[in-house]
């Protein structure tokens, strides 16, 4: 019981297993229909696909050559980025969702699952001009969370500012084990 | 002895350096009409106050921090505290002065209009 808490909490469970259970998204041999199925194939890409993510991550001082940072990523639907923290008392999520409004925003808590959706919609405005480039994405988001044992589900609060959504966990003190002394009595 | 001296020197250098945070580039959508280049930059978490944009000689800096403040142990970063910061051209026909900007939900809406000069115009043909 002790270890358990220790290691720490997977909050994506939830997300691992749903992008698992739906093969389309992670099927690359789709953008290349000629070669059709091949492992070899798919397992050299997924290298690749790792080389190109490793080399991402390291920073540099040339960040002005960098590609841009996308805060939403993978085909289907996006991905904002996400940070956790934790302290005694409770749980802080922060999602990066720019350009929406905290009414397109929906956190619904189902079980032990949080999810947060909605949609990032492109100003139509904007459509009759020329554009240079469009590097921002548009569409629905969404991500999903596995919420720990321990945390106040009735008390979670959110705000949003700057393009920041802040999602408060409370936690609250688990049971403990019971623990029964036994009187040690002296013979004499 | 000579190198430990240098070692030190060095050191205090370099104390902004450490301070400084990691860079992220953040992703624009840029649009042109008649009379302004339009810019949307996306800088979630980035207060108003600590945005800059300055323009100089041909090239525009944006640049901006976002220090969240978070309590506790970080359990999981995808994004963290950054500064945002990119470089760009500004064609000459722009008209500086006029430059202004507005932040709404983490996005920076940067209006760049163009100079009298630069806007398209017709000229009228008078029968002779």
């Amino acid at each position: 019981m002790e270890l358990k808490r220790l290691a720490p909490w997977n909050w994506f469970k939830k997300e691992e297993e749903i992008n698992h259970s739906i093969p389309v998204k992670h099927d690359k041999n789709i953008a290349y229909p000629g070669y059709g199925y091949d492992p070899m194939l798919r397992l050299h890409r997924d290298i690749d696909h790792l080389f190109d993510r490793f080399f991402q991550g390291f920073p540099s001082p040339l960040s002005m050559g960098w590609p841009p940072a996308a805060s939403f990523e993978g085909p289907g639907l996006l991905r904002p980025k996400v940070d956790l923290s934790a302290s005694e008392q409770e749980y802080l999520l922060t999602v990066e969702i720019p350009g929406v409004s905290e009414k397109d925003i929906r956190l619904d808590i189902s079980g032990n699952t949080m999810t947060i959706r909605g949609e990032k919609k492109q100003e139509k405005e904007e459509k009759e001009k020329d554009y240079y480039r469009i590097e921002r994405n548009y569409g629905s988001f969404q991500r999903v969370l596995s919420l720990p044992e321990d945390v106040e589900q009735d008390a979670i609060k959110a705000g949003f500012k700057d393009g920041v959504l802040s999602v408060t966990m409370p936690r609250k003190a688990l049971p403990k084990g019971e623990v029964k002394q036994i009187k040690i009595s002296a013979e004499s | 002895m000579n190198e430990n001296t240098e070692l030190v020197a060095r050191t205090e250098q370099n104390v902004e350096r450490v301070n400084r945070l990691p860079l992220t580039v953040p992703v624009v959508d840029i649009f042109e009409n008649d009379h302004e280049i339009l810019l949307h930059a996306d800088m979630p978490g980035v207060a108003k106050e600590d945005i800059s944009v300055d323009i100089d000689n041909g090239k525009m800096t944006l640049s901006g921090t976002r220090q969240l403040h978070l309590t506790g142990a970080a359990t999981w970063r995808e994004f963290a505290d950054t500064e945002f910061r990119r470089v760009f051209s500004v064609p000459q026909s722009i008209d500086i002065d006029k430059v202004h900007a507005e932040l709404k939900d983490g996005v920076l809406r940067l209006h760049l209009p163009k100079s009298e000069a630069a806007k398209p115009r017709q000229i009228e043909i008078k029968v002779g």
